[in-house]
């Protein structure tokens, strides 16, 4: 049968539905076609409804019943203008990944995570008009069998569980190290449902509208719409490993070692770090950054390793700063410890020569070295409470011999996000997936500040074991940062606007990916000097870096004494 | 071209068709009729699979019914009242649809003088058009492939008497011109006497007759008796002698077995005191109004 001007409505509605909730240029759009879901529904049924009403297989008026063609031809007909619909929806989410330069896991999985749970609800829809479409008697009995036998199903549920799950939600948590982690698998029960709904109804319609299977078909309908609620509330399939919800890296190799040094001094209070540990395993150009380390010693207790960049100049007293643990290493294999020689140092050798190179914020021109204080060797780090220096250093320190657990997202690379006008902003696609798109230099209140939102895909949610992934890799970006250099229009200063320190970096969930929204604010401008510095800014070009991850790092790593 | 035998179809629990026994002859025009509700529509269904049977065999085109595919359906033309047409479409649009279904059978030339006969609007949606024209659009796309059956399912039903006419002009010279076997229900003898060969009649889920127009004119006979005195009905008249009134001093009846002077002896001896009698054909109209009386009053 030729379709209906209703049905090609509908169709065009169901596509154009998706493209307006997914191309939107709004990164929460996507959430109204959530809250759209209960209309879409409507919608497919109405579809389905329409085209099944002018092919109904068993409706003694169908038009196509006497003419000489065969059921498979129309059923064909049936299933190609959903096929149409889910191209349709499947080239929305191509475009989607495209403008955002997401990669081909973010779209396969973007595909099958949008279209399935459509052609589920096509061909449900598809079979329960089809069977319903009969007339006499059968029309009562389909009806029954395609939409009350779920009911009967949920309320049984029910009253023997007293459960049913009407959505995606926790159903048991995981506790990990004394973490809790939303427990997941592979297929939750809901993916489930909608899988064993996505093969098995087409089967049926299948015998019903080509083979004209009437009973078999209101049998099997009804035994799936039985079936389906309890298979949405309890049959999860295949459970991800841990490693999954603390983001450890499947590699059981890993390059980077950290090795502590016997021969370092206790009895200064700052230990420079370096004298402490040693790393190897960088390739020139990377760095690691470390963000925290906890060990437990011989008793079982807790401790947490702390660094601070401490000033080198005794001027400034003891005004260190908390902070990370980020090395790096150079060509000629000299290992830059702290954030500034390991970071800064590299960016300095990326961005075109240039005379002076200064920091936006003068406290940054302070050489700080990355140093650990006995002090910060903080013994049942459950209460954080910290022990007398003697005891936490020479009693626990010393009796160190479990391995130390790092917490931190592994070795980063530096790489160019693009060079934009502070004047204007604008966009840019990364070499490695994503899109950055620079605001231009703003003004609110006399505070000046300058906005970055990074787009970078995100299956985590999704469950990054997606196509052979691991959830260590699903958001590759999560924890790198940017790094912003201003160089001013004659090409002679540099100034480097964000110290380095990671950051305040909220996010927001965008379909199949996050979007980091940073914030660098650049000061209250009020004296002239003060706004004659932020023209000067104006007019600079803006190099914007991003350090992005290349590996991950164990959880686990022996530091050797 | 259809053999039935035996067909059976309840629906509700309730017997519609109760062992319907028929012959569709080939190259004959066979008038199916029948009160309405009487099975008519019941029994076209059951023979083109488009309900299923309870019981029975039927043959048509010497396959099973249950085993029509696209094969048979290139021979047979189908038109129905409630035949959901797909009515947003125009009538060129709809022949767009269906002729590439029927490939090498579909006569462009005979669709072209079809679409000229039958004066059809031709930028008109089929849901925009009046009910005959959605008809004809019916019977000219089930014509152009020269079907070998025509079947029309109370094609006349709701059609002012004007377009019935023409619809029926248009019908009765194409199955003279191509000699096709026609099968057309009707609860009505006077939308088919022009041109039935032969006539089934369907009563309460049963065939109660089917003959050739022929035959059957030729024995059914109107009778009537004139008396000098008013007359009362005798016992034991035969069977063959329907819808018996006596009226005064007259008595009419139909003779269905009628065969000539035997007939007219046997009135004579049966009503010696008659002073005249009148003995007539019948038209199809006349018959068919004798039948279905009787059947009333055999219900009553």
């Amino acid at each position: 049968m030729p379709f209906s001007p209703l049905t090609r409505f509908l169709g065009i509605t169901i596509v154009l539905s998706y493209a307006i909730a997914i191309l939107w240029p709004d990164d929460q759009s996507y959430l109204w076609g959530w809250k759209m879901i209960p209309a879409l529904s409507l919608i497919i049924s109405l579809l389905s409804w329409s085209m099944v009403r002018d092919a109904a297989p068993f409706d003694d008026r169908s038009f196509h019943r006497t003419l000489p063609v065969a059921n498979g031809l129309i059923f064909r007909r049936l299933l190609g203008m959903y096929g149409w619909i889910l191209l349709g929806i499947a080239v929305v989410v191509l475009i989607y990944c495209w403008v955002f330069n997401f990669g081909w896991r973010a779209i396969s999985y973007g595909m099958v995570y949008l279209t399935v749970p459509v052609w589920s609800m096509m061909a449900a829809t598809g079979l329960a008009f089809s069977l319903c479409g009969s007339r006499g008697y059968r029309k009562l009995l389909s009806c029954l069998a395609v939409f009350f036998v779920p009911l009967i199903s949920v309320s049984l549920l029910f009253w023997c569980k007293n459960k049913f799950q009407y959505g995606v939600y926790e159903k048991n948590n995981l506790v990990i190290d004394g973490f809790i982690f939303k427990k997941m698998h592979i297929l939750d029960s809901v993916e489930v449902a909608i899988l064993v709904a996505a093969i098995s109804y087409p089967l049926i319609w299948w015998m019903v509208s080509v083979r004209r299977f009437y009973s078999v078909g209101v049998l099997l309908s009804g035994f799936v719409g039985a079936v389906l609620p309890w298979v949405w509330t309890y049959l999860d399939f295949g459970e991800l490993p841990e490693r999954f919800y603390t983001g450890e890296s499947a590699q059981t190799q890993h390059r980077l070692v950290i090795e502590m040094k016997s021969d370092f001094s206790k009895d200064q209070k700052w230990i420079p770090i370096e004298k402490m540990v040693s790393i190897t395993g960088l390739k020139p150009g990377e760095f690691t950054d470390i963000w925290f380390m906890m060990g437990r010693d011989a008793a079982g207790d807790h401790f947490g390793v702390q660094l601070f960049d401490v000033p080198d100049q005794p001027d400034f007293g003891d005004r260190s700063m908390r902070t990370r643990l980020v090395v790096s290493r150079s060509a000629d294999g000299t290992m830059h410890w702290g954030r500034r020689p390991a970071v800064w140092s590299q960016l300095e050798r990326l961005i075109p020569q240039h005379e002076t190179f200064t920091f936006w914020n003068k406290d940054d021109q302070i050489p700080t070295h990355l140093s650990v204080s006995r002090d910060s060797l903080y013994a049942k780090s459950e209460d954080a409470q910290p022990l007398p220096v003697d005891e936490s250093t020479e009693i626990y320190w010393p009796d160190l011999h479990l391995p130390i657990r790092i917490y931190g997202p592994g070795v980063f690379k530096l790489e160019e996000v693009g060079i934009f006008d502070l004047s204007s902003g604008g966009s840019s696609r990364l070499a490695g997936g994503g899109k950055a798109v620079i605001g231009k230099l703003s003004e609110h209140d006399n505070h000046y500040s300058i906005t970055l939102k990074r787009y970078t895909e995100d299956l985590s949610e999704l469950k990054g074991a997606w196509l052979g992934g691991e959830m260590s890799d699903s958001i590759p970006d999560a924890y790198g940062q940017p790094w912003l250099i201003a160089i001013d229009q004659s090409g002679k200063h540099a100034v480097a606007l964000s110290s380095g320190e990671r950051p305040s970096m909220q996010f927001d969930l965008v379909m199949l990916g996050r979007c980091y929204k940073t914030t660098f604010d650049l000061g209250e401008v009020k004296t002239p000097e003060e706004i004659a510095r932020m023209e000067w800014l104006r007019k600079s070009k803006l190099y914007v870096f991003w350090s992005r991850r290349v590996e991950s790092l164990p959880k686990f790593m022996s530091i050797s004494k | 071209m259809i053999t039935i035998r035996g067909l059976q179809k309840r629906f509700h629990g309730k017997d519609a068709l109760r062992g319907v026994d028929l012959d569709i002859p080939e190259g004959k025009v066979t008038a199916f009729l029948g009160p309405n509700g009487a099975g008519k529509s019941t029994t076209i269904k059951c023979a083109m699979n488009l309900i299923d049977r309870d019981a029975g065999k039927i043959q048509i085109l010497g396959s099973d019914a249950r085993d029509l595919g696209p094969e048979q359906w290139r021979r047979i033309g189908y038109v129905s009242e409630n035949r959901r047409l797909p009515e947003w479409l125009t009538v060129p649009k709809l022949l767009d649809f269906i002729r590439p279904m029927y490939g090498d059978f579909w006569d462009r030339d005979f669709e072209k003088k079809l679409l000229k006969d039958l004066e059809i609007p031709l930028k008109t949606k089929l849901q925009n058009m009046s009910r005959g024209q959605k008809m004809k659009a019916a019977l000219l796309a089930a014509l152009p492939y020269r079907p070998q059956l025509i079947v029309l399912d109370e094609p006349f039903t709701g059609l002012d008497p004007l377009v019935r006419d023409e619809f029926l002009t248009g019908l009765l010279e194409l199955t003279e011109t191509e000699g096709w076997t026609v099968w057309i229900s009707s609860h009505d003898i006077e939308e088919v006497e022009r041109f039935a060969d032969r006539i089934a009649v369907l009563e309460n889920g049963r065939i109660d007759l089917q003959e050739d127009v022929e035959t059957l004119q030729s024995r059914f006979r109107h009778v009537e008796l004139w008396f000098d005195e008013a007359v009362e009905l005798p016992a034991n008249l035969p069977e063959t002698w329907i819808n018996l009134q006596a009226a005064g001093r007259t008595i009419r009846y139909v003779d269905i077995q009628s065969n000539g002077p035997e007939s007219s002896t046997a009135s004579v001896q049966l009503f010696p005191s008659s002073v005249r009698q009148e003995i007539r054909p019948m038209t199809l109209r006349e018959i068919f109004v004798a039948l279905a009386r009787s059947y009333r009053i055999k219900t009553h």
